[in-house]
């Protein structure tokens, strides 16, 4: 079976990353892009591109019929659907067939075994693997589910059963919070996911997150791609990711890695995907299972020469894979860091706006992944993340420190970015040392970054490079701020 | 971009520049810097600088929940309402004991940054 044309369901530097491996493949790309993104990389990369509907992620990225309709109007034989989006969405996986559409990932049966977070649990513990000891019941009354969690024990975890990609999840420390985190909970459960059920865990206090890649080819063999650790984590979401794990006990490496094979199998499982435990105390706990490509995949890439990309694509036309799993072993270390657009030193707040100049110092080993160019938008629509940047090397404290280099050559004007931030984490003694623990950033850097005064040299810089430059108001319309919460850990 | 030559302190500094929207961003020692950038962060920071009698939306986005009682009045601290962007759920709170008045949005609405999502009476205070 050959697929001609690939519908890429996705915005930013995922679209852009689908389409290279579309362009390599010798197969057309259609762009299906909401109303506001006709400014950005991934719109001039595609050979085609059809508006689904307005900016709104509802009428446009996550309206499934919209999809279908864009991807059959052109006569593209494939979705691609990226991460996130409706990357995870069993109904759109069926839709797709059901319009004849081949969906690049696995069964809609595997999405929604593993979407729904409580039947993933139960198909791992029926393996004989542990999961994080909680309520997962049907009784979902609110009194009923606060009752419960002084019989886990406090901290605990609220987490939506349809929630994934950090979201829908609260950390309650206290019982006079639990009900609002509830509440809030089950709004956000509604909001994101159609679906206010949620399980309660135990928090673990001192976890490493380590997830394993897995690939499952047209004939369903089962391989690992090793792990990742993803550890440095800001509000449930990653920030920094490497591979291999910094720090990792090699016979609880290798039961985590056969245990995720398993979990694969017997789920029938196609394509990429990935298996995220929790490790504390030198034991392993199943989290979830990622059915689609992650964000993070480039540092599996770098690592084990592999593009898991064409490997989706390849599968989806029962193409055999180029690797068996002796050929899959890491070869030195990979570290990547999400460039997000939000304020270093004011608490991680967003910051949209036009993207002025962006340089970014290539060199030997360093890899980025960019979804938006100068003159780009970036909206409050959608997330907040500008561009990815990987570094290899031949082991960790290179990878780092071609890390920090490469962090400081960068270069994005127009919008706030995390980059300062990022910066003080990977030169962090906790993270070089390998020890950090997802307790990281809300021990070290609760409120990001400690406003730092300029230096009267910087001050100097920065008034006489204003008169040099074209004569723009230079008034600042500055609105204070009542956020509170956009870097605080909850 | 432009590259500029700058003299500061007598010697000369070369630097990567640009002014968009009224914000100079200068790349320079391997920092990038921007004009508005300690007013800015300042102005989030300090409580001093808010405005206890209204909560504006700092950026686009959408209305989730919004939580009033019957008397409208709400103490410090109180989440008086929940907004959604970029992906992240904020609450904004009221930063003072304060009577609501008029509230300018409801739940669903889409507000642009800046927008007046409710006007507050803060108390007065008694120590004089």
């Amino acid at each position: 079976m050959q697929i001609n044309k690939i519908a890429i369901a996705n915005r930013g530097e995922v679209a852009a990353r689908i389409i290279y491996a579309c362009q390599e493949l010798g197969i057309g790309s259609v762009l299906l892009h909401s109303e506001c993104d006709t400014q950005t990389l991934a719109y001039e990369l595609a050979d085609e591109t059809v508006c689904i509907g307005e900016s709104n992620v509802k009428d446009s990225y996550l309206n499934i019929p919209a999809n279908i309709q864009g991807a059959l109007s052109v006569g593209a034989e494939a979705i691609h659907p990226g991460f996130g989006f409706l990357s995870e969405n069993a109904g759109f996986a069926k839709a797709c067939k059901d319009n004849k559409l081949i969906f690049i990932g696995p069964s809609a049966e595997a999405i929604a075994l593993f979407g729904d977070k409580i039947s993933a649990k139960k198909l791992v513990e029926d393996l004989g693997h542990s999961t994080i000891p909680g309520y997962q019941g049907d009784n979902q009354e609110d009194e009923y589910l606060l009752e419960q969690i002084p019989k886990i024990g406090l901290p605990i975890m609220i987490k939506v059963a349809g929630g994934g990609g950090g979201r829908g999840l609260r950390i309650v420390h206290n019982m006079e919070d639990a009900k609002e985190a509830l509440e809030s909970a089950k709004r956000e459960g509604i909001n994101a996911f159609a679906s206010d059920k949620v399980f309660l865990e135990k928090y673990m206090d001192h976890a490493k997150h380590i997830e394993v890649q897995i690939f499952s080819d047209s004939q369903g063999k089962v391989f690992h791609l090793q792990e990742r650790e993803c550890t440095i984590q800001r509000r449930h979401q990653k920030v920094v990711e490497e591979a291999p794990s910094a720090q990792l006990d090699s016979q609880l490496r290798d039961e985590i890695l056969s245990a995720a094979v398993k979990i694969a199998e017997k789920a029938n499982y196609k394509g990429a995907g990935t298996i995220e435990f929790l490790v504390q105390d030198n034991e392993f706990y199943f989290l979830e299972m990622n059915t689609r490509l992650q964000v993070e995949h480039p540092v599996t890439e770098l690592c084990l020469g592999v593009d898991l990309v064409k490997a989706q694509i390849n599968t989806a036309q029962n193409k055999p894979l180029f690797w068996d799993q002796e050929d899959l072993v890491a070869r030195g270390h990979a570290i990547e860091c999400r460039i997000y657009a939000e304020d270093a030193f004011n608490k991680g707040m967003p910051s949209t706006g036009k993207l002025g100049y962006c340089y970014y110092p290539m060199g030997p080993g360093r890899r980025f992944e960019i979804g938006f160019r100068e003159g780009d938008e970036i909206t409050s629509f959608y997330d907040s993340m500008i561009a990815k940047i990987v570094t290899w090397d031949e082991n960790r404290p290179r990878a780092i420190q071609k890390m920090i280099r490469t962090l400081k050559d960068t270069i994005i004007f127009g919008v706030k970015t995390n980059i300062p931030y990022l910066l003080e984490i990977v030169n962090h003694p906790d993270f070089t040392s390998g020890e950090m623990t997802t307790q990281f950033i809300e021990k070290y850097f609760p409120n990001g970054l400690e406003d730092s005064d300029l230096s009267s040299l910087e001050k100097n810089v920065l008034k006489q490079a204003s008169r040099n430059l074209a004569d723009a108001s230079s008034a600042s319309t500055h609105i204070p701020s009542p956020w509170e919460h956009s870097w605080e850990v909850r | 971009m432009k590259l500029l030559t700058l003299n500061i302190d007598n010697k000369e500094v070369k630097v990567k520049a640009q002014k968009i929207n009224g914000i100079t961003w200068v790349y320079y020692n391997r920092k990038i810097l921007s004009l508005a950038n300690k007013k800015a962060s300042h102005g989030s920071t300090a409580s001093g600088l808010q405005d206890p009698s209204k909560i504006l939306a700092p950026m686009p986005g959408a209305i989730l929940k919004i939580s009033t009682n019957d008397d409208h009045q709400y103490l410090a601290g109180h989440t008086l309402i929940v907004m959604e962007a970029m992906k992240m759920e904020y609450s904004l709170k009221v930063i003072a004991n304060a009577t609501l008045t008029k509230l300018n949005c409801a739940v669903g609405d889409q507000v642009t940054q800046g927008q007046v999502l409710a006007q507050l009476e803060p108390e007065a205070s008694h120590e004089d």
